[in-house]
């Protein structure tokens, strides 16, 4: 599926850079998938193979206004429909954003803290962060108070652990070591 | 006197008939006695001889029959010692690989026990650590770690 899916995440990513719009068709793919996702009927009727495609073309152009999707993003659609792919969509939007932050030298990351940071705080550890990794870096942060104090970033396999927690691991370590 | 003459002329006669007669048979039955004894002589010399021969001959054997168990019996003595000597050493390399293996097992044993000892101290110094911070730390201490974390945040590898 994974294949398939960076299949036709490269295709339109080939046609965003081609055109521009590469943010575009990555905002409008996650929106679909979105809708679609939440829609069970609406799921199940596209990825249903026995409804004819013609059907199913009929319903995305209808939707395709209502959420504002461009023509590309609606012949892209219509493809995955024609060819019935329409099951690996999620996964073409997971791969279609690793490879738009790739394409834009970005990197998303989550962002371990044990209380709510306050903005000019996050900053600065988006600023630092991104000074070492060399990319613009996106951040999603969660809450996690087993941490106790300090913060945790994850970013593209590498974790950056500044936690009280690690401290005392650490210090579990030692002890242990003698 | 006639009859004297005459006894002794008939004793020459009978003497002179006698050593006529009698003198070859006698000297060659002497002669034959002779031979006899010397043959006999000869023959029990030869036979002595061949005896003592036999004797020395026996005698060098037996000699050497007794160098020879000498020499089987100092070997066996001295196999006898080498394997004495092989089966102390290897009885005293097992014991000393037992009392060594002994020895490691204890000695591995205790650290076990130690490391064991070391990683209770070290949890329930770092539970008791946990607790301390998470009773004690206040908003102004997750800032200045949160700004510990910006700082240090180059120096992660």
């Amino acid at each position: 599926m994974r294949r398939v899916a960076r299949r036709y995440a490269k295709a339109l990513l080939k046609i965003g850079q081609e055109d521009g719009n590469l943010e575009r068709y990555g905002e409008e793919l996650a929106l679909f998938n979105n809708y679609m996702q939440a829609e069970e009927k609406l799921r199940e009727a596209l990825v249903n193979p026995t409804i004819h495609s013609s059907q199913r073309e009929a319903v995305i152009r209808e939707l395709a206004p209502r959420l504002g999707l461009s023509e590309v993003m609606v012949r892209f659609l219509v493809l995955l429909v024609e060819r019935n792919r329409m099951d690996v969509l999620p996964e073409i939007v997971e791969v279609y954003r690793e490879f738009l932050d790739d394409a834009m030298g970005r990197v998303r990351g989550v962002l371990y803290v044990p209380f709510e940071l306050p903005e000019e705080k996050l900053q600065e550890i988006v600023k630092g962060l991104e000074e070492k990794v060399g990319k613009k870096v996106i951040l999603r942060v969660e809450l996690d108070p087993s941490i106790i104090g300090g913060a945790v970033a994850k970013i593209g396999g590498v974790v950056y652990d500044g936690s009280v927690k690690a401290q005392l691991r650490r210090l579990r370590e030692n002890l242990a070591k003698g | 006197m006639f009859e004297f003459i005459f006894k002794v002329i008939n004793f020459v006669v009978l003497f002179f008939l006698l050593y006529k007669f009698m003198k070859k048979p006698l000297v060659n039955a002497v002669k034959e006695r002779h031979s006899l004894l010397k043959r006999s002589l000869e023959e029990a010399r030869e036979a002595k001889e061949q005896w003592e021969a036999k004797y020395r001959e026996y005698d060098e054997r037996l000699k050497r029959v007794e160098e020879e168990a000498q020499r089987i019996r100092q070997e066996i003595i001295a196999e006898a010692e080498r394997e004495r000597a092989r089966i102390m050493k290897e009885a005293e390399e097992a014991a000393e690989r037992i009392k060594r293996q002994a020895q490691l097992a204890v000695e591995q044993e205790v650290k076990a026990i130690e490391r064991r000892l070391r990683e209770e101290m070290a949890d329930l110094t770092v539970q008791l650590a946990e607790k301390l911070i998470r009773d004690s730390i206040v908003p102004e201490d997750q800032h200045r770690l949160i700004d510990d974390y910006v700082q240090g945040i180059r120096r992660f590898h």
